[in-house]
């Protein structure tokens, strides 16, 4: 007579044995009630924005999108649309949803602590506030029309002439020939992905390293890099004018 | 400043004040909560957080 | 000894309610589970569970915002027309002619704002307290999806006003479709596939190669009811994985308990 023929016994949730009825109930509507009182005194202090009927031959400048969006339309200065619009909302979807599988550190499960977790939550506010968050902030404030950069105070009637001398990663190195530049800037991006190879040639004793597995570090490394990929870039197109860091016939970074 | 307050006073803009100053206030109490179990947990392990956490 | 028949009101009051009202630990109990709203809730929870600076309250008042926008949804349909002809002039009245319909409206949209800043910080405190591993790996996949939901809900209601706020403000999001590999027209990979303005990913999230009317159809009928359907599916299994998971994550509880 085997354990496996007999059917399993419910196992208890843990419990203090404190009675949902009241103790939880009572949170939960004391909370509710305070939320409904926060909505409906701003609901009629504040009034929803209606500005004039759609017309389709003038563009408002800025056109911005909605406000949680702002973050993707930031990016489309430093990237092409099908990178800042669809590859980017996807590795974001998709890496978030791997979170639980790609962190193996069993601590910190079910409490706040900041020494036993110090990568992955530096690397979720590093990607949460700098670049969701901050650049959240930047397209409602600091963006004004044609998508110029302007201070908080500063008044948007004042127009501002556009900087347009950009240049590729590869102009700056003083390459001229088309598939040299290909060649060198597809180089550049898989050199920096190839990082990661590096740092687990010189880590793959450690024991952080050894938890995860190659398949789990590599997810780790590709998606890390990427994120900060995003502030290089940005920053050589800020500092050096970069559009493109890698240029090839069929799309370019 | 002027224009700045302008903005900052929009209705559509007030949630995101808001949340900003959510985010600011909700990272505090987190970073009091985990730098007091980093303590606790040097102390008496994840039974003392478990204790702390109760009251 | 007959005893005297049954009161109306005592009748009417035991067919409804399945427990007595004395404070005694099996009516606590019976509150719980024989109530379809709370019998989600375990019968018994763990104290830290209880605690703001825990919890934050933020997943409960993500479902709040949701169940208030559903509500002030609803009201909200009875006075508008999906059509470009309509829309504007719709919300217009309900702004100036119905009653309480300012109130509705601005209800409706402060809540949906709310409800996608409450859910960020509901996923930044799980993230937190590393409420996301061991055994609750699969319901933060959940969470992710319902978080997406979240957005395409409040970016579908974004147009339906049709003003020049959400009319642009839509361009602007789906222009960003068009530009999909292979599957956008103005995407890299676009002439191997051989899409065109008519029928790419953009065409059929707007019904056609401009912002118009079907498009205003194709939201209202995405934001109303399918994005709903799927978010109220998601989360039923989001609030029945944290019972099946153990309840409120937490520390592990002492030996004994």
């Amino acid at each position: 007579m085997s354990d496996a023929t007999k059917p399993p016994v419910a196992t208890a949730e843990p419990s203090d044995g404190l009675t949902t009825w009241p103790h939880l109930v009572r949170v939960e509507f004391l909370v509710a009630l305070a939320a409904m009182l926060v909505l409906t005194v701003w609901s009629i202090v504040l009034d929803a924005p209606l500005e004039e009927a759609a017309n389709p031959n003038r563009t408002p400048d800025p056109s911005k999108a909605p406000w949680y969006f702002l973050g993707l339309q930031e990016l489309l200065v430093y990237f092409d649309p099908w990178i800042a619009g669809v590859v980017v909302p996807l590795l974001i979807i998709v890496g978030l949803m791997a979170i639980p599988y790609l962190d193996r550190n069993p601590a910190g499960n079910g409490y706040f602590t900041l020494r036993q977790r110090p990568f992955a939550i530096a690397t979720f506010l590093f990607g949460f506030l700098g670049l969701w968050i901050i650049p959240i902030v930047i397209g409602v404030f600091c963006r004004g029309p044609g998508w110029n950069w302007y201070w908080p105070w500063e008044s948007w009637d004042v127009a501002k002439t556009v900087d347009l001398r950009n240049v590729n990663l590869t102009d700056l190195l003083g390459i001229r020939d088309a598939t040299a530049a290909t060649w060198l800037g597809g180089l550049l991006l898989a050199g920096w992905f190839g990082l990661g190879g590096v740092f687990w040639l010189w880590q793959r004793k450690s024991l952080a390293l050894l938890q995860l597995g190659a398949a789990r570090y590599a997810i780790v490394a590709f998606l890390w890099l990427s994120m900060a990929g995003i502030v290089v870039k940005m920053a050589l197109r800020l500092a050096l004018n970069v559009k493109y860091v890698w240029v090839s016939p069929w799309f370019s970074v | 400043m002027q224009a700045f307050l302008e903005i900052l006073t929009m209705p559509d803009n007030i949630p995101i004040v808001a949340m900003l100053g959510a985010v600011v206030f909700l990272l505090g109490v987190w970073l009091r909560q985990a730098l007091k179990h980093d303590k606790l947990l040097e102390q008496g392990g994840e039974a003392a957080v478990a204790e702390e956490m109760r009251k | 000894m007959k005893t005297p028949p049954e009161g109306l009101g005592r009748q009417l009051w035991r067919s409804i309610f399945r427990h007595r009202f004395e404070d005694l630990p099996r009516n606590r109990m019976l509150q719980i589970t024989s109530s379809v709203f709370l019998h989600l809730h375990p019968a018994t929870v763990r104290r830290h569970g209880l605690r703001l600076r825990f919890t934050w309250g933020m997943g409960g008042l993500s479902f709040l915002t949701f169940l208030v926008t559903v509500v002030t949804g609803v009201v909200l349909m009875f006075y508008y027309r999906p059509t470009a002809q309509w829309a504007y002039i719709d919300m217009k009245n309900l702004q100036h002619e119905i009653p309480f319909g300012m109130i509705q409206r601005n209800m409706h949209r402060w809540a949906a704002h709310a409800m996608v800043i409450l859910v960020w910080l509901h996923m930044l405190r799980v993230f937190l307290s590393g409420s996301y591993k061991a055994p609750r790996e699969f319901n933060w996949v959940i969470g992710v999806a319902l978080l997406v939901l979240t957005m395409l809900l409040s970016f579908t209601g974004y147009l339906l006003p049709w003003d020049q706020l959400a009319r642009w403000a839509i361009t602007v999001g789906t222009n960003m479709a068009a530009a999909t590999p292979f599957l956008g027209h103005q995407g890299p990979g676009a002439s191997l596939t051989g899409v065109t303005e008519r029928t790419d990913l953009r065409a059929l999230l707007l019904g056609g190669p401009q912002v118009g009317d079907p498009a205003i159809l194709r939201f209202y009928v995405l934001h109303c009811v399918a994005l709903p359907l799927m978010a109220v599916l998601l989360m039923a299994v989001h609030f029945w994985r944290i019972r099946k998971d153990g309840g409120i994550s937490g520390p592990p509880p002492p030996k004994g308990e």
